[in-house]
């Protein structure tokens, strides 16, 4: 890299002030939504970002201008269009899009109006997790700093172009942060994913084409607008274009929120200095999990990866949402698998067999295993029990679970062997865990 | 219209036809739990999935429409091995008490289970365990039978539109239930029982009455009002225990409602009929049919022409209206008939338009064609006049209405005539003046028609034997008989619906064999629906 890279969504100083209008408006706030609004059509808008390469952060990595594009034409599918925030940040590992909407609010809102003016929705619904009642006050805040100030609102800017942002609370669970799921539970019945197609582009929210967005992937829309595509294509890769914030945390010096452009070493990611700096208590590292619990472990052979959508799909993991968990050689990998099919299971939704069943199913081994009561051939019906759920569900939360299984009892066997036949007594946690 | 290949073989279907019932289409119905094609598909039970040439992985086959080139494969070995996976996950928790479960032979987790499933568990750990509660006047719920395929829950929501039921908790706790205090209640909910795939909601009419595979069944049709639902009747040991809805798309569809299912009661009432009585002076006794038949052929055989008088209700078949109308207007040469009808209920139209008719009376409609007759309280009311002033010596009461209540102005003339004939299902005040009572034929024991609201003909097939060989309409062959008569066909139902045609235009080009499972419309038959 020619020049130091430059953070442009993690700026958060310090200040207790940072999260509002008046500071916002000094780092450049609501220009670019200014200047869509104003001088730009939507066309135009989109292929800023469609040019920008801009790949949605939320897990997935589709190309988001290219999302956009999927909203059909009005005489196609006449009515409302709408915007949804995905802000339901759920996944374990997983703290990006809490500190954008903690400290950065205008940055999402502006972000997410830029978006629903490209798309032509005149309603945006921020979707935010149960947990985050704290953000969720803080959105509202800046909502109606915003509508006060004009940025949002009927005749944005002297234009006829009117568009509102409404809060929603969800309700604490996991699989609302699907992004069918997410827009059942605002339609007001239970969070169940619905079958594709039809996919929400055109019939979403009320049976209206709409768009879901990760906080994340919004807060970089307004810099994308301001500087342009080429801009942002000179960080990260080719395909992997700009910056991403990667969630460090497990047993690193330096845990925390880091934000380094697409393609950044893994190694780098957990080693540097300045970053993760290196594991805790000097024991080496024994496994990662890259991108949120739900993707593949890592051994610690295969860490010499770029974090970028292909490089970790080539070494058989993903990208997913950059939580990155480190383990070190203390942890028994069984009891990380455990830990994670507790969390699958609960929220597994119930709707589809295989995953409704086989989340029970493998925890119940597992808690065997737990107590030291495991058996060998269990090793192999974990594997059979996540390939029948592999695939198989109407949504990707099954799928979810099968990466941990398979990566887990594959790549650790020893470690669930060591658990096998009830004579090996539980393991004590090393001393050096004791925390100063 | 798509034309597609499933397993090798072409098939052309409908458009907009789900890929499971283009499938089913050719021959190769994929086994499914969630998928009911009356309801809205779901496409959670994951059971039904199939193989799709140039679409990724397995695809579950009731969640896509058929399209057009599609190549399909049913049985390949994903798919097999899919399915093995899903029955081995459905019958996780699954108590198998199959011994002890009224669904047991008729359960499509049991028949999957055999066909499909992986023959043994390889699941060793706690079964979730959760006691069986009430969910309403007719339902019960076993929760540990349940596999979550919301068939129910989707009929509440689209079908009546009630949503009495809910899911409760989510993955593997997730269990069905009513709100607090709200019992599911609607004219439709024992459908529900029906369309549950496992013994998980149970209707307590029908509880440990009998095992499904003792059952006799027949094509029928509901009377319980002028719809004419279709239904599978089914009966154990001669006796009549459940009724369930028959597709039939242009009447009932997948449906029935609850009044209509319940109503079968009093067809095994102690109290009812079974012989022909005869009561004389003082005293009374039974008969045989044949002294039945002489007693009635004396009678009218002395009295005059404007003397007999019959009395008839909406219940009885066209071809037993046919007959009566033959015997007193053709060989009596009587034109004293009248008829008497059930009140009128509450319609109700369901949130999908299933209906249920005010009008509680099943061939109206027949009586209209056959008799040119409608049910007419002043008419009866003349009828007793004349019997007291002694103008009518003979009545013959063609009743049939379960729990009839005949006016008292008729009951309290009864003594006034020379013969009361009143053959019936239940006893009744005009029954205990009867000086002849003969046990009448209910609708799941008669060979016939009845026509509903619509002007449809439909055919009633019986399920059990009448109490007397024959029925209504063998007593009133044989009476025909013992007047010099020759009834069509002897009497026998398709010989008098034959016979129809060629006396009212609207039977005409009707034939009996020609009615098939779902009924022919009369000729220019226009809807009449009572409200």
């Amino acid at each position: 890299m020619s020049k130091p890279f430059e953070p442009f969504l993690l700026t958060y100083d310090g200040s207790a002030d940072f999260h509002t209008l008046k500071r916002y408006e000094e780092r450049e706030g609501y220009v670019a939504l200014r200047h869509v609004v104003t001088e730009l059509e939507p066309d135009e808008t989109t292929e800023i970002v469609v040019n920008s390469g801009l790949r949605g952060r939320g897990g997935a990595g589709f190309p988001t201008g290219r999302k956009w594009q999927f909203v059909p034409s009005a005489d196609k599918v006449p009515g409302p269009r709408y915007l949804v925030v995905n802000a339901d940040e759920s996944e374990p590992g997983t703290f990006k899009d809490q500190i954008l909407l903690d400290k950065d609010p205008h940055r999402v809102i502006e972000g997410a109006l830029i978006s629903a003016y490209a798309i032509g929705a005149e309603m945006v619904y921020i979707y935010i997790r149960g947990e985050m009642p704290r953000e969720a006050v803080i959105l509202q805040e800046a909502i109606a700093e915003a509508r006060a100030a004009g940025h949002l609102g009927e005749g944005l800017y002297d234009t006829d172009v009117r568009v509102d942002v409404t809060v929603h609370r969800g309700a604490g669970a996991y699989i609302c942060g699907e992004e069918t799921a997410l827009l059942t539970s605002i339609e007001g019945d239970r969070g169940y994913p619905k079958i594709k197609p039809p996919f929400p582009a055109v019939k979403g929210l009320f049976g209206q084409p709409t768009i879901i967005n990760n906080v994340e992937t919004l807060a970089n829309v307004p810099h994308i607008i301001s500087r342009g595509a080429d801009w942002y294509r000179s960080m990260g890769t080719d395909q992997s274009p700009g910056s991403k914030i990667f969630c460090l945390s497990g047993h690193m010096k330096n845990p925390g929120l880091y934000e380094r452009p697409l393609g950044t070493g893994l190694l780098t990611l957990l080693e540097d200095e300045s970053l993760g700096g290196g594991p805790w208590k000097d024991l080496p590292f024994k496994a990662v999990i890259p991108g949120g619990s739900s993707v593949p472990v890592l051994t610690a052979d295969e860490l010499d990866v770029n974090m970028d959508f292909e490089s970790l799909q080539a070494a058989g993991s993903m990208l997913g949402s950059g939580g990155v968990i480190a383990m070190d050689e203390s942890v028994d990998m069984m009891e990380s698998l455990y830990n994670l099919s507790r969390f699958y299971h609960h929220e597994s939704c119930g709707q589809c067999t295989p995953c409704r069943e086989g989340s029970g199913w493998v925890e119940r081994i597992l808690h065997r295993f737990h107590e030291n009561r495991g058996r060998e051939e269990d090793l192999q019906l974990l594997l059979d029990i996540a390939d029948q759920m592999a695939g198989k569900t109407i949504c990707p939360l099954a799928d979810a679970l099968v990466m941990p299984v398979q990566s887990h009892v594959t790549k650790f066997k020893e470690d669930f062997l060591k658990h096998v036949g009830g004579e090996i007594p539980r393991i004590v946690p090393p001393s050096s865990w004791a925390v100063g | 219209m798509p034309r597609l290949t499933v397993n090798g073989k072409d098939v052309e279907v409908p458009e907009g036809t789900r890929l499971i019932d283009a499938c089913g289409a050719a021959g190769h119905m994929p086994p499914h739990f969630c998928y009911h094609p009356g309801l809205k598909p779901d496409g959670n039970c994951r059971m039904c999935m199939v193989e799709v040439e140039g679409m990724r992985g397995l695809v579950a086959s009731c969640t896509v429409p058929a399209a057009d080139g599609m190549v399909v494969s049913t049985e390949t070995p994903a798919v097999l091995d899919a399915r093995r996976g899903v029955m081995e996950f459905m019958l996780l928790h699954h108590p198998l008490d199959c011994p002890v479960c009224d669904k047991a032979g008729e359960c499509i987790l049991q028949n999957h289970a055999f066909d499909h499933g992986p023959g043994q568990s390889r699941y060793d750990e706690d079964k979730i365990i959760a006691p069986k509660r009430d969910l309403g006047e007719t339902i019960a719920l076993w929760p540990e039978r349940c596999i979550r395929c919301r068939r129910c829950l989707r009929f509440l929501d689209d079908i009546t539109g009630t949503s009495e039921l809910g899911f409760v908790d989510r993955g593997d706790r997730t269990d069905i239930d009513i709100f607090p205090g709200i019992a599911i209640d609607n004219p439709m909910s024992l459908n529900i029982v029906d369309i549950c795939p496992v013994g998980a909601l149970i209707s307590k009419d029908f509880l440990f009455q009998a095992r499904v595979w003792n059952l006799k069944g027949a094509h029928t049709l509901c009377a319980a009002c002028s719809r004419g639902c279709n239904v599978l009747a089914e009966a154990y040991e001669g006796k009549v225990v459940r009724f369930r809805p028959r597709l039939n798309e242009a009447v009932n569809g997948h449906w029935m409602c609850d009044r209509g299912r319940l109503s079968h009661g009093y067809m095994s009432d102690p109290r009812r009929p079974r012989t022909p009585l005869r009561r004389e002076d003082a005293r009374s006794f039974n008969v045989t049919v044949t002294e039945a038949v002489e007693v009635i052929k004396v009678s009218l055989d002395s009295a005059e022409p404007a003397a007999v008088a019959g009395l008839v209700t909406p219940w009885l078949t066209c071809e037993e209206l046919a007959l009566v109308g033959r015997l007193f207007r053709d060989v009596l040469k009587s034109q004293r008939l009248a008829a008497l009808e059930t009140a009128p209920g509450e319609a109700w139209i369901s949130q999908s338009g299933f209906r249920i008719s005010a009008d509680r009376n099943p061939n109206r409609r027949g009586l209209e064609e056959v008799l040119d007759l409608s049910p007419d309280p002043d008419a009866v009311g003349k009828l007793a006049e004349d019997i007291e002033a002694g103008s009518v010596k003979v009545l013959w009461v063609f009743g049939g209405i379960p729990e009839a209540d005949y006016p008292e102005g008729l009951v309290a003339v009864a003594s006034r005539l020379d013969l009361l004939i009143v053959q019936d299902l239940a006893p009744s005040t005009l029954m205990d003046r009867a000086h002849l009572v003969l046990p009448a034929a209910a609708f799941p024991e008669k060979e016939g028609t009845f026509v509903n609201d619509d002007g449809r003909v439909q055919r009633l097939r019986p399920v059990v034997t009448p109490p007397l060989p024959g029925g209504d309409l063998g007593i009133l062959a044989a009476v025909l008989r013992a007047l010099g008569d020759t009834p069509p066909g002897d009497g026998s139902a398709p010989a008098v619906f034959d016979g129809l045609g060629d006396v009212f235009t609207a039977f005409q080009g009707l034939r009996f064999e020609d009615l098939g499972e779902s009924g022919l419309l009369l000729q220019g038959a226009a809807p009449v629906h009572h409200r």
